[in-house]
């Protein structure tokens, strides 16, 4: 849990800590960036930062608000997330589980939210 | 070495009866830990997220293997804790788990309705219709736990050695005499082992 909120870079995460923090789950803003592809020359030239971790969990959340038809490029960095690091934990959290979440918790403008892409 | 188990109803102060207990007892005080621990040990994290989630927000749905194996693995580490001595086990169907075994005290704690209601709206700073509410959802997780997992009743008293009911006592009044219990039970057991 923070004391004092992070930049987050869309509402919906800003809601999902809110949730974290109503359950006193302890939770950490993309803490972390995983290299997952370099080119030739050793740069680094994809990576992916989950937008949250759980420590007590040891778990980490991705949230994302795309259309299914959308998510091909996220799955891909997931998959090659867990081949590259099997040890990591990660859930994805899909557009439907948010939008139930978002209504569940009480959210009144989740619509606005689910149109910006995350 | 103390060993308790508390069983609380959502919004019945049973929380801060454990927090004061194991202050006063010096005991290790156990609640989510279990639920973390259980779910790392069974390799599935997000299972720790679904038993938290008790009032079903992030609608998580682990799958019946997964579950199962948690189960069994929350039980060996209410076991293993109970081992060690010296600790206070909040919730998880402990007081099953832990049932018969000499020197172990179970404990549990309700409030009435209204009381609960007034407390959870306090807490968590929302309407009286949405602690209702929340109470609700609370109950049928905690209770659907124990009728699923060992096909008990959580309110059945066969499982406690103290119920207290948070009428008219405080915090204090229901700490005091769980240490009291836990003190005799101490006694009796040392005896019986003489």
């Amino acid at each position: 849990m923070s004391l004092e909120a992070p930049p987050f870079s869309h509402p919906v995460e800003a809601e999902f800590a809110r949730i974290l923090d109503f359950y006193g789950i302890p939770w950490l803003y993309e803490p972390r960036t995983f290299p997952l592809e370099y080119d030739a020359h050793g740069n680094m030239t994809e990576a992916f930062s989950p937008d949250f971790y759980l420590p007590d969990q040891d778990l980490y959340i991705e949230l994302t608000t795309m259309q299914p038809k959308q998510v091909r490029h996220k799955n891909h960095k997931l998959r090659r997330l867990k081949e590259l690091y099997p040890e990591i934990n990660i859930k994805l959290f899909k557009r439907g589980d948010i939008r139930s979440l978002m209504v569940k918790f009480g959210v009144q403008d989740y619509p606005d939210m689910m149109a910006n892409e995350l | 070495m103390p060993i308790i188990t508390l069983s609380r109803e959502l919004g019945s102060r049973g929380d801060d009866v454990a927090l004061t207990v194991a202050e006063r007892l010096k005991l290790r005080l156990v609640g989510r830990e279990l639920i973390n621990q259980a779910a790392r040990q069974a390799g599935a994290p997000e299972i720790a997220l679904a038993e938290i989630d008790e009032l079903g927000l992030l609608g998580l749905k682990p799958d019946r293997a997964a579950l199962r194996l948690y189960r069994e693995t929350v039980e060996q580490v209410i076991r293993d804790l109970a081992a060690g001595g010296n600790v206070l086990l909040v919730g998880r169907g402990s007081q099953v788990a832990l049932a018969g075994q000499a020197g172990v005290l179970h404990v549990r704690i309700s409030a009435p309705h209204a009381a609960r209601v007034r407390c959870v709206a306090e807490r968590c700073r929302v309407s009286p219709e949405a602690a209702a509410a929340r109470i609700v959802a609370s109950d049928q997780a905690r209770s659907a736990y124990l009728r699923r997992h060992y096909g008990a009743r959580w309110d059945d008293p066969q499982w406690y050695d103290l119920m207290i009911h948070m009428a008219q006592l405080r915090v204090a009044d229901a700490a005091a005499l769980i240490c009291l219990a836990a003190e005799h039970l101490s006694h009796n057991t040392d005896e019986a082992q003489l």
